[in-house]
């Protein structure tokens, strides 16, 4: 397996993005995301929430702009340039982001496999305790056309977890979860900020109070720019 | 608007079409290069991890496909040797009947048809699935835990679909020059022995080599337009059956082309080995 790289900081620097034939969702933004703290990406539908978390873990690239991991610039980085930094992103999708032709389990477990992580035992007893934690391991054995949406958002949002990242990303973690679903994940996150490396999670979520409940910093897309919201009184 | 003024928009819009047709082949060939570079000089990957994959694309491609060439390949056999034979015994050239069949079956026929074969059946078939992929972001899932899909994805469909195309082009001659032969024997009065003789002494290492240089262009270009034009999917669902077409035709005119001009490069090495040139 590739060395992973801790990431010092992670900053945006003159960002111009748009998607072809649309209207740019980023204009000259700005941002710094430091380590340590989470945060929570506002605004309105198709502002660019989803985009900018896309753009963090380096999966789109934008028209212009650079994003600095420490000081190297991400976006002149090849993709295996970038390997020791992507096993340090966990990142969740928000629509889609199951490999169908996988089983619930092997979609855990192929990052580990194909990356040499651990031995076989530890890799299957990592994949068996994330699957346990949300009671979806009766499922293990099935594809993603076979079962509901809920354990298929639920296999992308552990498959965030599986290289025991430090930074995670995560879009809309808890749609079409239950309040169970809700706590496990809520102490699944805790747990990883406590004791497994994770130092910052970056929300986007319509879930108002799960998201409070890691003390975030607001950050608002506004008029193609990310503002930090301060808060009231 | 005027008439040089039309003239003048067609010749632009042909220019424009030329100058897209050399960008997508660079970007196609270019795919291929970095595709092997990753999986075979960076060893990005263990290759029990992709030989899966590779058995896979072997099993779809080429075992499945062998019911219809099979098939094909008889059908053109006997038709060649019966219309060779037919024609050679009329001017009295029965010996000939081999080099006819090594020019037509192996240098022409067998290339070309598993190559539409193949494009027919596996090149319409990667490039659905991988624009399926593609829709469903599942190229982006594998980008984010960090599996490079060029050594993941396109370099297993890629060798699987060479060594296919191989053996399957291989299977047809075998099938065309005796499958051909037996069949045509039953109202041809002709020699086995004879037959046999006149085929190894037609046989010549010009031959093996077209044999080679075809098919192993037919296989690399077949799949890595597949997976190209797979990849190429943007927006969403509706765009697969377009990509899917687009392999199709691509890859047609890329083997046809190649075939020709290899072919074309064989036939003037002839005729100025013979002096006529």
């Amino acid at each position: 397996m590739t060395e992973r790289k801790r990431i010092p900081s992670m900053k945006l620097c003159d960002l111009e993005f748009a998607y072809d034939g649309h209207t740019p969702l980023f204009s000259n933004a700005h941002f710094e995301f430091e380590m340590g703290r989470n945060y929570w990406i506002t605004g309105e539908t198709n502002s660019g929430k989803s985009s900018l978390l896309r753009l963090l873990g380096a999966l789109s690239q934008p028209q212009k702009g650079q994003y600095f991991i420490g000081d190297e610039n991400v976006f002149e980085m090849s993709f295996d340039e970038f390997m020791p930094y992507r096993f340090s992103i966990g990142y969740s999708f928000d629509l889609g982001g199951v490999i169908n032709n996988r089983t619930v389990y092997e979609n855990l477990r192929l990052p580990l496999d194909y990356h040499g992580v651990g031995t076989p035992e530890e890799r299957h007893q990592k994949v068996e305790k994330l699957l346990q934690l949300f009671s979806i391991d009766r499922f293990s054995q099935v594809r993603p056309a076979e079962v509901t949406g809920r354990v298929k958002k639920l296999v992308v949002v552990c498959r965030a977890f599986i290289f025991d990242p430090q930074v995670l990303l995560m879009d809309e973690p808890t749609v079409g979860m239950t309040a169970d679903d809700v706590s496990s994940l809520s102490y699944l996150i805790e747990e990883y900020l406590a004791s497994k490396g994770l130092e910052t999670v970056i929300f986007v979520s319509r879930n108002e109070p799960f998201v409070e409940s890691f003390d975030p910093i607001v950050i608002d897309i506004q008029h193609h720019q990310l503002k930090k919201k301060v808060a009231n009184g | 608007m005027s008439f040089n003024h039309l003239v003048l928009q067609r010749v632009d819009q042909l220019g424009a079409s030329l100058v897209r047709a050399i960008r997508m082949t660079f970007e196609v060939f270019l795919m291929a290069y970095l595709s092997f570079r990753s999986a075979i000089v960076h060893r990005v990957q263990s290759y029990t991890t992709i030989m899966q994959v590779v058995l896979q694309q072997i099993y779809f491609t080429g075992w499945q496909a062998l019911p219809l060439i099979s098939v094909l390949a008889l059908a053109c056999g006997t038709i060649v040797i019966m219309q060779s034979s037919l024609q050679a015994s009329l001017i009295g050239t029965s010996e000939m009947i081999g080099q006819t069949m090594i020019a037509v079956i192996v240098r022409e026929l067998s290339p070309l048809i598993t190559a539409l074969i193949v494009i027919a059946r596996s090149g319409t078939a990667v490039a659905s699935e991988l624009g399926s992929m593609k829709v469903n972001r599942e190229i982006e899932v594998l980008e984010s835990v960090g599996i490079n899909p060029l050594s993941y994805i396109i370099f297993p469909r890629l060798l699987g679909g060479i060594i296919s195309v191989l053996c399957l082009a291989f299977y047809f001659d075998v099938i065309a020059l005796w499958g051909g032969f037996f069949v045509t024997s039953i109202t041809h009065n002709m020699g086995f022995d004879f037959y046999v003789e006149t085929l190894v002494q037609a046989l010549k290492p010009s031959d093996v080599f077209l044999f080679f240089a075809k098919n192993l262009f037919s296989g690399t270009t077949i799949f890595v337009v597949s997976c190209y034009q797979g990849l190429s999917v943007k927006k969403g669902s509706y765009e697969v059956p377009q990509v899917t077409t687009k392999a199709v035709v691509y890859s047609v005119i890329y083997v046809v082309v190649f075939n020709l001009v290899m072919t074309t490069l064989v036939y003037l090495n002839e005729l100025s080995k013979l002096g006529i040139l």
